[in-house]
């Protein structure tokens, strides 16, 4: 939005046709040397030269607009923001998200499980403007792939990279969680969550997932898990990142729905079952609803004054007026 | 008194032009009177007609003169503006480039730097923390985050292998800084600069004003020593110029001093006594003043007082043209 800080100095424009009547309409103005140049009763002096008399009143226009300009510049005129800013501190969310080749089947139409996941993440961190959300994945390995941040600009980048397989084959749902705790630890939220989204059972002993449970419960973090993906032959495809070799079969392979309900049990959290896209969206708007915190803000105006652009071409349309009135016309005084 | 825009004074250049058009103007104008009026009347002719062409010279000339030092922005005195933030935002911004493994600072450019920046995250609990990695460009190698676990592995990442940029863009690193805090955050904003100063492009006074009037202040740290030292090679190896001569690198704390200045923040040498308390002390410093405040002061700027000035100037000129002044005396 623009405004001008200062408007009263527009009050000047009321001399302006005052200026402009002295400069060039008043009868006896100065400036000038009057003598007769045509005979009597003849045709007046008319310049031949048709340029030059429309390069003088281009000039003029010029010179008048960039004054009627400068006075717009001296009433401050500048683009205003509103911003909101929020005043509460918000929640933590750590997703953690299975990587693992199964991830690639086909059954969430028209997008294989990871792709349907990573979209549906997307859309519920659009919704989640003021909480610090992360990401964790794992399969045979677990990473951090983005810290718990309100940078979700950042976060949503990092999210469009993740592919299938890029932490080997396997399962590791116990690393998975508690790295995503470890993430959480020095965390100053009051809510911290996990949503932990897999397709498989745990099959990589390093952490146990109940034991990685246990020690989210004791740092206050609340698990929700989250069991992808339908009963029965799927068919799957995908491509290894390692090697580009592109496999393609069927799974039937399924998650563990008692130990992920356990998972969330012990912990406080819900386990949600999602076996297509549509039901997948119901159990993220349902995440969304149950974690919510008071949320205030204000808003903040910030000005951004404009002043500098409006000098700088009053002082081009001036100075062109000076440069063809007094070096390309002449003009004397 | 400060000048927000000092570039606008290499306007003032134009003056001598404006002044010898104008004095030629006057004298082509002295002959063409003598032809038109004769030499009946020349004298009294002539010394209006330098009357009023040395006070229209002088008006246009001021009004010129007036309008460049209102372009160039002069501020003094201050004024608050109501601030009500709490809580610091830090984003480091360091720089990878070669000459950061310099040894002229122990154990090196960027070692040291890596030791300073844990040293803040060691000090200000509480804080978050984002990193942004440049060179001749520049990347946001860590989101805000209060993640002590991400920040800790991401100050050991940080090496020259993550950029392959030559260079060192000043203004480019100093955009993503900004760019990293979001716009709906109520916490105070710091940004670190860590560099040697050896900038090879950009103009980072744009983005240092864009800090300065949101209330984003920076800190610069000049690592490296004046007298400079060797640049080794990622492979261990030194690097060596199109001549085969060994390239050696100086710190420049200059330009760092002044984004520093510009955006209301400090200018610290890696090298000097206690540097590892000053930062972090600095840091909370600047988070703390505005707290107990609850404002924060900006300079008052004085455009209008000299485009206002200007703006008479011209009027002046056009009636000392367009009146016939012999009327009244």
């Amino acid at each position: 939005m623009w405004v001008l800080e200062q408007p009263v100095a527009l009050l000047l424009l009321a001399l302006v046709p005052l200026v402009i009547y002295l400069r060039h309409g008043a009868p006896n103005r100065g400036g000038r040397l009057r003598f007769p140049i045509s005979v009597w009763g003849g045709k007046h002096f008319v310049p031949r030269v048709w340029s030059v008399a429309f390069l003088y009143r281009l000039s003029i226009l010029a010179f008048w607009l960039g004054v009627v300009i400068c006075i717009v510049a001296l009433a401050s005129p500048a683009r205003v923001y509103r911003e909101r800013i929020n005043l509460t501190r918000g929640m933590d969310i750590v997703f953690v998200l299975d990587e693992s080749p199964t991830m690639a089947a086909m059954d969430f139409e028209p997008y294989n499980r990871f792709e349907a996941a990573k979209r549906i993440i997307r859309r519920f961190v659009r919704g989640r403007e003021n909480d610090a959300i992360g990401i964790v994945s794992f399969a045979r390995d677990a990473a951090l792939r983005v810290p718990p941040t309100v940078d979700h600009e950042h976060l949503l980048e990092e999210l469009d990279r993740l592919s299938v397989m890029e932490l080997g084959d396997g399962t590791a749902i116990g690393l998975g969680i508690a790295l995503g705790a470890l993430h959480l630890q020095s965390s100053s939220a009051e809510q911290r969550v996990l949503i932990l989204l897999t397709d498989g059972k745990n099959n990589v002993s390093e952490i146990l997932p109940g034991v990685a449970a246990g020690v989210a419960r004791d740092l206050g973090v609340r698990i929700h898990t989250v069991g992808i993906g339908s009963q029965g032959e799927i068919p799957i495809e995908f491509t290894d990142p390692q090697t580009g070799r592109t496999y393609r079969g069927t799974v039937s392979d399924s998650y563990e729905a008692d130990a992920l309900r356990d998972l969330a049990n012990v912990t406080g959290g819900n386990f949600f079952e999602a076996a297509s896209l549509g039901s997948l969206e119901a159990v993220f708007q349902t995440l969304d609803t149950v974690e919510t915190v008071e949320r205030r803000a204000r808003v903040e105006v910030r000005t951004e004054s404009l002043y500098r652009h409006f000098i700088v071409l009053g002082l081009i349309l001036i100075m062109f007026d000076f440069v063809v009135r007094r070096m390309l016309l002449r003009e004397r005084l | 008194m400060s000048v927000a825009h000092p570039e606008a004074f290499r306007l003032l250049v134009a003056v001598p032009l404006i002044v010898l058009v104008l004095v030629l103007n006057y004298r082509a104008g002295c002959k063409d009177t003598a032809r038109l009026i004769g030499s009946l009347h020349e004298s009294t002719v002539r010394n209006l007609f330098l009357v009023k062409s040395f006070f229209g010279g002088l008006s246009f000339t001021a009004f010129y003169v007036l309008l460049v030092v209102s372009l160039a922005g002069l501020s003094w005195g201050l004024t608050t503006v109501r601030e009500d933030r709490s809580g610091l935002d830090v984003v480091f911004a360091v720089d990878v480039s070669l000459s950061m493994l310099a040894e002229d600072v122990q154990p090196s450019r960027l070692a040291r730097s890596g030791d300073l920046m844990r040293a803040v995250v060691q000090d200000l609990a509480g804080a978050r923390f984002g990193v942004v990695a440049f060179t001749g460009s520049a990347t946001r190698l860590l989101p805000l985050t209060e993640d002590q676990a991400a920040i800790e592995s991401m100050l050991n990442l940080v090496g020259p292998e993550l950029l392959s940029t030559p260079g060192t863009d000043l203004e480019r690193a100093l955009s993503a800084a900004i760019e990293s805090f979001p716009s709906d955050s109520d916490r105070h904003r710091a940004v670190v600069i860590f560099s040697d100063g050896e900038a090879h492009s950009g103009d980072e006074s744009g983005p240092a004003r864009e800090a300065a009037a949101r209330g984003i202040g920076i800190f610069t740290v000049t690592v490296g020593t004046p007298e400079g030292g060797a640049v080794p090679l990622l492979d261990g190896g030194r690097a060596f110029d199109r001549d085969g001569n060994p390239v050696h690198s100086r710190a420049e704390p200059e330009r760092l001093r002044r984004t520093a200045e510009v955006a209301g923040g400090f200018h610290l040498d890696a090298s000097e006594p206690g540097v590892f308390s000053r930062l972090p002390d600095a840091l909370s410093a600047f988070e703390g003043r505005r707290d107990s405040e609850g404002f924060r002061t900006v300079p008052v700027e004085r455009y209008r007082f000299f485009l206002g000035w200007a703006l008479i100037m011209l009027v002046v000129h056009i009636l000392i043209r367009s009146l016939r002044w012999r009327r009244w005396f």
